[in-house]
C-alpha cells in the first residue's frame, strides 16, 4: 500500500464517490423516465410519424376483364402499352444527345414526340406506345433520367362491328356492356406498401408489408356470335347505304333461350365520331304489319277464330270511327290465313272486331310490348303501349295493324320468339357467363312466361310460313330451309310524305325455329319503301350467309355414326 | 499476477463483454444500409468494427496486466502526446486533419482515423491522478485547483478552435469530476462551475449554428425541419419502437433518416429495434457497469487507483450520458459515440483500455 498524500483523506474520497454513485443513479432514472415517455406513452404518435415517412403506398391496377363471344373469341381485351417519361432533373449535363436520339427512335417507331422541355421537371415523351414498338427501345440501355412504365390499353378485335353492344371503356362513353358491367369488369385495385429510405431510388418492398394484391376484373362471355355479328353489320350497312335509310337494325336471337346472337345497328357512330346507342334497343317506331301476329294470336288463342274463317275484304277499305283505313289493293274474300299472308289491313281490323279492347291490350302486353325487355344494356327504351282507358274509338283498329303503338326492334324480335319457341316470352340476354376468381359461372336466365299455347304458336308459324311462301314475304325465302315470317311496312308519321319503315321478322327452320331475326330499315328512299325490296331480301341474305357459316341452324347436328343429318 | 479480480471486477468484465456483443449486433444492423449504399455490401462497417473491437480488447487486456507504475511513468508524455495530436487538428488546412462536417476533430492517416479528444480525457485523468498522488499538486489548495484546471483548459481551448464545443464542455466536466474525487474544496468547485457555465454560454450564443441547435432542442415536438431534424428522427426511432421494438435488423430509421445511425445515434437504433425492453436492458447494463466501476474506485487500495478508476468511470459515463441524452433529446444535438457499442475505433479502444485500467485497480482491492 502506497503512502496516501497527506492532505487526502480516504474517508472523504469514499463519501464523495458514494455521492457520485447516487448522482449516477439519479441521472439514470431521468433517462429511464424519458425512455418510458418516448417509447411507451408516445409510441402511437411516433409510430404514426414513422409510418408516414417510411411507408409509401403504390396503387396496383387490376386488369380489366375481357369480353368473349359465345365461342370464346375475344371481343374486348387488354394489350400492354408503354409510357416513357423524362425526369429532367436526373438527366446528367451533357447527355442531352442521348435523349434526342431516344426521341428520334420513338419518332421512327411511328409515335408522336413532344418538343423536349429541358426546363421542366417531368415530361412524358411517349404515351401508350404499343408493347411491340416499345420493346426494342426499353430492352436496350435507356438514358439516365428516362423512366418507363407499362400500362394497359383496351383493344376491340372486332373493331366497330360490335361497338354498339360492347361500348367503349372510356370515361365519356355511356353505351354498351363496358358501361353496364363496369364495376364487374374493373375489379378491385390493390395496394403495395413500399418501405422508403431517405434516399430516392433506394426503396424496398417489405416482405412483411401488409399490401393487398389487386383483384382482376371478371371476364364475361356473351351470347353474341362474332361471326353472325359481322355478317349482320355488313349486310345492314350495305343495304342501308344502298337504300338511303336513316337507320337500320337487326336482331338475331335464339328463341328457346333468349340468347342474343347478334345485335346489328346502323349507323354506329355520329358524324362527330361518338358512339351511338344501339338502334335495336333505342329506336322506337310504329311496327305496322309485323304487329298483326298479336291480333292473330289473340283471336286464335281465345278460340274466337280459326285460320279458315274468312272475311270480306273486297271493298279494299274499312271505315273506323271517322276515318278510312285501306289496303294497297282490294283482295276479295280472304281467310284468316290469307289475311296475314297478304297482310290485309281491312281483314285484320275485322278480325280484331271479334276481340274486346282489353283482350287486344292484354295480348299486346303479354307479348312484351310497352315494357323493357330487360336486356343487359344501358339506355333501353320501353316503347309505347296505351292503356285501354286512354284509347280513342280508333285505337283498337289501329293497334290491330300495328299503329298507335311504338316498339323497339328487340321487342319485335322477342314477340316473334313467342311464336317460334312454342308460346313463351323469354327474356333476352347478352351475358352467358362470367369468370371470377372461382372460374366460369353461368348466368341463369329468367323463367320464361307462357303467352300462348304450343298449338296456337304452331298454327301461327304455319300461317307465317305461308306468308313467306305465297304472300308478302316471298323475297325473304332462304334456299334450302323453310322460313316463317311477317313483313311490316309502316308510314312514318311526322316525317312527311313518302317516309316509310320497312321491316321483316322471320324465323327458321319454320317447323322448329332455331333462330329469330328481325330486320328494320327506317325511312329508306321511296324506291325501297316496299318490304319485298329491302327488309325481306336483307333477311334472306343474312340468313343465307349465317347458314353457310353454321349449317347446323338449318340442318341440325350431323349424326356421327350414319353421317345422316337429323333435326334436333 | 496472482491477485484475483474482486466481484465487481468480474461483473465489470462480464458486462463489458455483453455490451460489446450487443454493440456489434447493433452496429451491423445500423450500418448495413449505409454500407450497402456506399460499398455495395452490408458488412463493410461491421467488419471494421469487429477488427477495432478485437484490437481494443487486446489493448484492454494489456492495460489490465500493466501495473500502475507504468501509467505514472508515462502520464506526462502521454498527456503531451495527446496535446500534440489535438494541436495537429487545429493547424489550418493540415492534410492529415481534414475538416469533416465543418469541424476538424479527427486525424486521418491512411486507414487509421484517430479522434484525439478521446485520448485527451484518458491522459488527463492519468496525469491528474499521478500528480495528486505524487503530492506534486494539492487539489485542496487554490493553486492545485488552478494547475489541474489549467491542464484541462489547454486542450479545451484547442477544441474551441476545431471547433468542438461539446468536446470542450465534456472535458471541462471531466476536469470538474476529477477535482471532485480528488477532494477539491466545494467553494473552489463552485467557482469553477460558474466560470465554465458563463464561458460556455458566451460561446453558444456567439455561434449561430450552436444557438440553432440549442433552439432546436428547446422547440421539441414540432415539425421536422433543418434545426431539429436529427433529434426528431431519433425520437421517431425510439418512439416507433414501442415496448418490444420492431425486431432485430428491422429498424427503418437507419435507412438514411438517422444520418449517423451507427455512431452518434446507435442508441436510437437499439431503441427502435428492441423497444423499451431492449433500451432499458442496455440502460441497466450500463448502470451496473458504472456502479461496479464506482465501487472499484471507492474500494481501491491506493489513492492513485481510486482516482484513476473514478476519473475514467466519469469519462466513460460522461460519453454515455451525452450520447443517450442527445438520442432522447434531453441534450442539444452533438456527435458522441456510445462507449462499447458505437462504431468508432478511438472511442472503442480508449474505453476498453480505460476498463482494463479499472480492472487492474479491481485486482488489488481489499476483500
Amino acid at each position: 500500500m502506497s503512502q496516501p498524500s497527506p492532505e487526502l483523506s480516504p474517508s472523504r474520497r469514499d463519501a464523495r464517490i458514494r455521492l457520485a454513485m447516487v448522482l449516477t443513479a439519479a441521472l439514470f432514472l431521468v433517462v429511464a423516465a424519458r425512455l418510458f415517455k418516448l417509447q411507451v406513452l408516445q409510441h402511437d404518435e411516433y409510430a404514426r410519424r414513422a409510418d408516414a415517412q417510411h411507408t409509401h403506398t403504390v396503387i396496383l391496377d387490376p386488369a380489366r376483364g375481357s369480353i368473349f363471344d359465345r365461342n370464346g373469341y375475344l371481343l374486348a381485351g387488354n394489350s400492354p402499352v408503354v409510357t416513357l417519361e423524362v425526369y429532367w432533373p436526373s438527366v446528367p449535363a451533357g447527355s442531352e444527345s442521348a435523349i434526342d436520339s431516344l426521341l428520334a427512335r420513338i419518332r421512327g417507331a411511328g409515335a408522336e414526340v413532344p418538343v423536349p422541355d429541358r426546363t421542366g421537371v417531368n415530361q412524358i415523351i411517349a404515351s401508350d406506345m404499343p408493347w411491340e414498338e416499345a420493346l426494342p427501345i426499353i430492352s436496350g440501355p435507356v438514358p439516365i433520367g428516362v423512366n418507363w412504365r407499362v400500362g394497359a390499353r383496351r383493344t376491340y378485335p372486332l373493331g366497330d362491328d360490335a361497338a354498339q353492344i360492347i361500348g367503349r371503356s372510356t370515361r365519356d362513353c355511356n353505351e354498351g356492356l363496358e358501361r353496364e358491367f363496369n364495376s364487374l369488369l374493373t375489379g378491385e385495385p390493390g395496394v403495395c406498401l413500399v418501405e422508403r429510405s431517405a434516399y430516392p431510388g433506394m426503396s424496398i418492398t417489405s416482405p412483411e408489408a401488409s399490401g393487398t394484391p389487386p383483384v382482376d376484373g371478371d371476364d364475361i362471355r356473351l351470347t353474341i356470335d362474332a361471326r353472325f355479328q359481322n355478317i349482320v353489320q355488313e349486310e345492314l350497312e350495305r343495304a342501308a347505304v344502298m337504300s338511303g335509310a336513316e337507320w337500320a337494325a337487326a336482331v338475331l336471337v335464339d328463341p328457346a333461350t333468349g340468347d342474343i346472337l347478334a345485335l346489328g345497328g346502323f349507323p354506329v357512330r355520329a358524324p362527330d365520331g361518338s358512339l351511338l346507342a344501339n338502334p335495336c334497343i333505342s329506336s322506337i317506331h310504329e311496327p305496322g304489319s309485323t304487329f298483326k301476329i298479336v291480333t292473330l294470336a289473340a283471336c286464335l288463342e281465345e278460340g274466337l277464330l280459326t285460320s279458315s274463317d274468312s272475311f270480306d275484304c273486297s271493298a279494299g277499305r274499312i271505315p273506323v270511327a271517322d276515318r278510312m283505313i285501306s289496303d294497297c289493293h282490294s283482295f276479295g274474300v280472304l281467310s284468316v290465313e290469307q289475311i296475314i299472308a297478304q297482310s290485309s289491313n281491312v281483314g285484320t281490323i275485322q278480325m280484331a272486331g271479334c276481340l274486346a279492347d282489353s283482350t287486344l291490350y292484354e295480348y299486346s302486353s303479354r307479348f312484351g310490348f310497352g315494357a323493357r325487355t330487360g336486356i343487359e344494356l344501358p339506355g333501353e327504351e320501353e316503347g309505347l303501349l296505351h292503356r285501354v282507358s286512354e284509347w280513342s274509338r280508333l285505337s283498337r283498329a289501329c293497334l290491330a295493324i300495328g299503329q298507335e303503338v311504338a316498339v323497339t326492334p328487340l321487342q319485335l324480335a322477342m314477340a316473334f320468339c313467342v311464336v317460334a319457341n312454342g308460346g313463351n316470352l323469354v327474356r333476352p340476354r347478352l351475358v352467358a357467363a362470367s369468370r371470377g376468381t372461382d372460374g366460369w359461372r353461368d348466368w341463369s336466365g329468367i323463367r320464361p312466361r307462357r303467352v300462348i299455347s304450343e298449338e296456337t304458336a304452331a298454327e301461327i308459324r304455319r300461317i307465317l310460313t305461308e306468308a313467306v311462301e305465297t304472300g308478302t314475304g316471298a323475297s325473304a325465302a332462304v334456299r334450302g330451309v323453310s322460313v316463317a315470317g311477317k313483313t311490316g311496312t309502316a308510314e312514318r308519321l311526322g316525317f312527311g310524305a313518302g317516309a316509310y319503315l320497312s321491316a321483316f321478322v322471320g324465323m327458321l327452320p319454320a317447323e322448329r325455329p332455331r333462330i329469330v331475326c328481325a330486320v328494320v330499315f327506317d325511312r329508306p328512299d321511296y324506291a325501297y319503301r316496299f318490304v319485298s325490296s329491302l327488309a325481306a331480301p336483307v333477311f334472306s341474305s343474312i340468313m343465307t350467309r349465317l347458314l353457310a357459316s353454321d349449317p347446323s341452324i338449318a340442318l341440325g347436328v350431323p349424326e356421327e355414326a350414319g353421317g345422316v343429318a337429323v333435326l334436333r | 499476477m496472482r491477485a484475483r479480480l474482486c466481484a465487481e471486477g468480474r461483473l465489470l468484465m462480464f458486462l463489458t463483454a455483453a455490451l460489446l456483443v450487443a454493440g456489434a449486433m447493433a452496429v451491423y444492423s445500423a450500418s448495413g444500409f449505409a454500407s450497402m449504399r456506399y460499398f455495395g455490401n452490408s458488412h463493410h462497417y461491421f467488419a471494421g468494427h469487429l477488427l477495432r473491437t478485437l484490437v481494443g480488447i487486446l489493448l484492454g487486456v494489456c492495460a489490465w496486466k500493466i501495473g500502475p507504475g507504468f501509467w505514472k511513468a508515462v502520464a506526462l508524455p502521454l498527456y503531451l502526446l495527446s496535446l500534440a495530436l489535438v494541436l495537429v487538428t487545429i493547424i489550418p488546412s493540415c492534410p492529415i486533419a481534414p475538416s469533416i462536417n465543418g469541424s476538424s476533430r479527427w486525424i486521418v492517416a491512411g486507414p487509421v482515423k484517430i479522434m484525439p479528444s478521446e485520448l485527451v480525457r484518458f491522459s488527463f485523468v492519468i496525469l491528474v491522478a499521478t500528480l495528486v498522488t505524487r503530492g506534486s499538486v494539492s487539489p485542496r489548495t487554490l493553486r492545485g485547483v488552478a494547475i489541474i484546471s489549467f491542464l484541462g483548459s489547454v486542450p479545451a481551448a484547442m477544441y474551441l478552435l476545431q471547433p468542438d464545443y461539446a468536446g470542450a464542455a465534456f472535458l471541462v466536466g471531466t476536469v470538474l469530476v476529477m477535482l471532485y474525487i480528488s477532494e477539491a474544496r466545494f467553494s473552489h468547485l463552485l467557482l469553477l462551475v460558474a466560470a465554465a457555465a458563463v464561458l460556455l454560454g458566451v460561446f453558444v450564443v456567439s455561434t449561430p449554428y450552436r444557438a440553432d441547435r440549442v433552439r432546436g432542442w428547446l422547440n421539441q415536438g414540432q415539425e421536422v425541419n433543418g434545426d431539429n431534424f436529427q433529434p426528431e428522427q431519433s425520437c421517431i426511432a425510439l418512439g416507433s419502437g414501442g415496448i418490444l421494438g420492431r425486431g432485430l435488423g428491422r429498424g427503418r430509421q437507419q435507412r438514411g433518416f438517422l444520418p449517423e445511425a451507427f455512431t452518434d445515434f446507435i442508441f436510437a437504433v437499439i431503441g427502435e429495434e428492441t423497444g423499451f425492453a431492449g433500451s432499458i436492458a442496455v440502460l441497466l447494463a450500463f448502470f451496473a457497469l458504472f456502479s461496479c466501476a464506482w465501487r472499484i474506485s471507492a474500494k481501491a487500495d491506493d489513492a492513485f487507483g481510486s482516482l484513476v478508476a473514478g476519473g475514467l468511470t466519469a469519462s466513460i459515463m460522461g460519453a454515455f450520458l451525452i450520447h443517450v441524452g442527445v438520442c432522447l433529446r434531453l441534450l442539444p444535438a452533438t456527435g458522441m459515440t456510445l462507449p462499447l457499442v458505437s462504431w468508432g475505433g478511438t472511442s472503442m479502444m480508449t474505453t476498453l483500455v480505460s476498463l482494463g485500467v479499472i480492472a487492474r485497480v479491481a485486482t488489488g482491492v481489499r476483500r
